[in-house]
């Protein structure tokens, strides 16, 4: 449990000390951390997304794990509802809160960021899991994307290490993405979130006072003129920075790389970096460093002087004996198994993408409202 | 056709009813037990019922119970508010009815304006200092309430002052039975100057806004900090106040301000002596009196303005309105050319930080702060409206100075 505690209710009949020396300090305090430090959109407890994850070919008749991880910050309070394909059966489930109704299972996801529930598989078949979600501290719902299982081997999951086929590097669900700031002042660090990007956190810093600092991120295809950098690449993008005035604007950049990416490249992990594309030089690794991972990505940063076309690329890891391929092993008839989970297909193109939506209606509302009011206030002159 | 005219009679009485009713029951949504504390698995039962397509609660209410949860430990809020009444809150606070400019300045300071749904016509008023909350119907006046058009809004809450014509207990009797919220608070100082830090206080916790208020504390405190100890060693020079209406076109009961009154209050911080300090809080006193205590300044509130003049023609004309029949020209305010016209508004409520600068400049011109800028910073870091750029201010006049930005 990881809840948030509360203020204890108050009275308002105790007398409030004044005291102004403490307080100049704490002003003080204020000011030299708004100064110092970045200047970041805060992390709202809220889930952006389910994915689950399903052995695709689970053997006849054997008990399997599927895992539903919930893309989001703590506090969490979800609720799920998951549909078991016909012929399967629901066995037990490590949520404490959920409700089996027939082949419907209801979950009450109560802070936690993942949860699993065991399943047994037919003696023969396939089937489809299908599900969706509802964050109750947001506004966010949306539906997880399909799982196609088929008892015995195979499925649309099945891709994976010694299976010969290679999947598609995972696109992210925003591809393109544009920000604005009004005012940008000397040296002040001004940061940006992106949400289901390659690109997590820009921060920019300008050497002189800027404003209509317009920035576009997109990730692209590698235009033909341009040669391809050293090792292999996992994602092209170009981010574009414009400003009014002049001034040497320069950047941080967070990005991540599914972690499925650099196992099915065999990328050693330590040698993903960016690089940034300058038509007169060539192309320049930036000095990239990891900074986290968790279960689907691994996080690096790097720093640049300039805005241009970019590329994450990484090294393929020196062949190593001591780490042998694993190989899937056939489960007899019966046996229970627990085949390491593979991610699901990404989502359907008619799934929601959640909190882009509400983004892109904000952003919407808030200028009509503004030409609303640019409106009446030219009526009222 | 006599049954559909019965029929649509009926709609139309039931339409009517519907358009007036009580909110949300009172009580923390899925409190099974109603012991005020919401379990996790209280939580979860009403998910999994809800998610099963039955049970009473709407979506809604069921993210108000796991924001209860979440973020209040499960526990419902509760005050005491100004007039001394138990104020306890059982769901989030989304929709807000303020009755006075006070309240709607500290809502706007919280970050809070979204949540406004209905106001007054004074804060209608003033589009420039509240452009979003300006915009909100407007349910009567400072003295005059529509309480059904408030019960039609459905608010969560309605915050109304503890004392007056439209005060918090009238508001609570007026909307008994349509579960509002009422709550009350002045939000602006009183005789008692860390009350309105107290309700601001409150109010923050009750909409989910401390660290804004915490941020404006702290802004405030510093400023306050830095006159108090600036002005404590110096010498408090006597200091006469009034405001219009009070004292223009009167040689007798002109009226001042004595201890407790929010403006002696502000002038004692600023670094002043004013010479009505053993008497009333609302003295009357004749010309001839203030020629026997002679200040040293004389400072007249005045102007239906939020924080300054565009030009000086409307504090002049007052001053001269002011000074018009009286023998003042013997009194050292007079000689020093310190007989001062400021806007009004510099007591009002949070306003007040940049009132206390203000006032304190003017009696010690030489405090190395500049009001101007105290009221750029409130404008921008705190209401988030732009301070208009370009055109000078006139922040205080007094014949022969003016204090502009």
């Amino acid at each position: 449990m990881n809840r948030v505690s509360a203020a204890p209710a108050r009275g308002g009949s105790g007398e409030r000390r004044r005291e102004p020396v403490r307080s100049l300090l704490l002003l003080i305090l204020l000011a030299a951390a708004l100064l110092t430090l970045p200047v970041l959109v805060a992390d709202a407890a809220e889930v952006t997304g389910v994915s689950r994850h399903a052995p695709a070919g689970p053997a006849p008749n054997a008990e399997f794990e599927v895992t539903l991880i919930l893309t989001g910050n703590e506090p969490v309070v979800v609720g799920l509802i998951e549909t078991i394909p016909e012929g399967f059966s629901f066995v037990s489930t490590t949520c404490e809160h959920y409700q089996l109704s027939g082949r419907q299972v209801a979950f009450a996801v109560i802070d936690e960021l993942a949860i699993t529930y065991r399943v047994q598989a037919p003696a023969s078949g396939e089937g489809t899991f299908t599900g969706s979600w509802v964050d109750l501290l947001s506004v966010h719902e949306g539906k997880i994307a399909d799982t196609i299982v088929m008892v015995g081997g195979g499925g649309a999951g099945a891709i994976g290490e010694g299976s010969g086929a290679v999947p598609t590097p995972a696109v992210p669900a925003v591809t393109k993405v544009s920000r604005t700031i009004p005012t940008l002042d000397p040296f002040e660090d001004v940061a940006m979130l992106f949400e289901d990007m390659d690109i997590t956190l820009l921060a920019l810093t300008a050497d002189a006072r800027v404003s209509e600092v317009k920035i576009e991120v997109e990730r692209v295809a590698k235009p033909g003129a341009v040669p391809a950098p050293s090792g292999t690449v996992y994602a092209y993008l170009t981010i574009e920075v414009t400003h009014e005035e002049l001034a040497n604007l320069e950047g941080r950049i967070e990005c991540k790389v599914p972690r499925s990416w650099l196992t099915t490249h065999t990328i050693d992990e330590s040698t993903v970096a960016l690089c940034r594309y300058e038509p007169t030089v060539g192309w320049i690794q930036l000095a990239t460093a990891k900074t986290s991972e968790d279960t689907e990505f691994s996080y690096y940063e790097a720093r640049t002087t300039g805005f241009s076309l970019f590329a994450i690329t990484g090294m393929k890891a020196a062949p190593s004996a001591a780490t042998p391929t694993p190989v899937a092993t056939p489960t007899p008839s019966g046996a229970t198994s627990t085949p390491s989970p593979s991610h699901s297909a990404a989502p359907s193109p008619t799934a929601a993408i959640p909190g882009f939506e509400a983004v892109v209606m904000t952003f919407s509302l808030l200028i009509t409202c503004f030409g609303i009011m640019k409106r009446l206030k030219g009526g009222a002159k | 056709m006599r049954r559909v005219v019965v029929f649509m009679a009926l709609l139309v009485a039931v339409a009517m009813m519907a358009a007036v009713q009580p909110a949300a029951a009172a009580g923390i949504p899925g409190d099974g037990n109603i012991d005020n504390q919401l379990t996790e698995q209280e939580l979860a039962s009403s998910i999994l019922t809800h998610l099963a397509g039955g049970g009473t609660l709407t979506r809604a209410e069921i993210r108000d119970a796991a924001h209860v949860y979440a973020y209040w430990n499960g526990e419902p809020r509760s005050i005491v508010d100004t007039a001394g009444r138990n104020v306890t809150i059982y769901r989030p606070v989304k929709k807000i009815v303020i009755l006075s400019s006070d309240s709607a300045r500290a809502i706007q300071i919280l970050g809070a304006e979204d949540k406004v749904v209905g106001i007054t016509e004074t804060i209608k008023n003033f589009p420039f200092y509240f452009p979003t909350i300006s915009q909100r119907q407007v349910v009567g006046t400072w003295k005059e309430v529509d309480w059904e058009a408030v019960a039609r809004l459905e608010p969560d809450m309605l915050i109304a002052p503890p004392t007056g014509t439209v005060n918090v207990n009238l508001a609570a009797d007026k909307l008994k039975g349509f579960n509002i919220t009422v709550v009350g608070f002045y939000l602006y100082v009183t005789a008692n100057y860390d009350q309105v830090f107290e309700e601001f206080d409150e109010l923050a916790y009750l909409v989910e806004k401390e660290e804004e208020a915490a941020q404006f504390i702290a802004w405030h405190d510093g400023y306050l900090a830095q006159v108090e100890e600036f002005v404590a060693d110096r010498e408090k020079p006597d200091v006469f106040l009034t405001y219009t209406a009070g004292a223009i076109g009167k040689t007798s009961d002109i009226s001042s301000y004595g201890p407790g009154s929010i403006f002696y209050q502000l002038c004692v911080k600023a670094g002043g002596r004013p010479i009505t300090e053993n008497e009333t809080s609302n003295p009357k006193v004749s010309a001839e009196w203030v020629v026997a205590k002679n200040p040293d300044m004389m400072i007249m509130i005045c102007g239906n303005v939020f924080g300054w003049w565009d030009t000086t023609s409307e504090p002049a004309d007052l001053l001269q309105q002011l000074l018009a029949g009286k023998s003042w020209g013997t009194l050292n305010a007079t000689k020093n050319n310190t007989i001062y016209a400021v806007p009004w508004s510099v007591t009002n409520g949070f306003e007040h930080t940049y009132g206390i600068v203000l006032l304190a400049k003017l009696l010690h011109p030489d405090l190395p702060i500049e009001p101007g800028k105290v009221s750029q910073e409130f404008l921008e870091d705190f209401l988030r409206v732009d301070y208009p750029e370009g055109e000078k201010k006139v922040l205080a006049y007094s014949g022969s100075t003016v204090l502009m930005t």
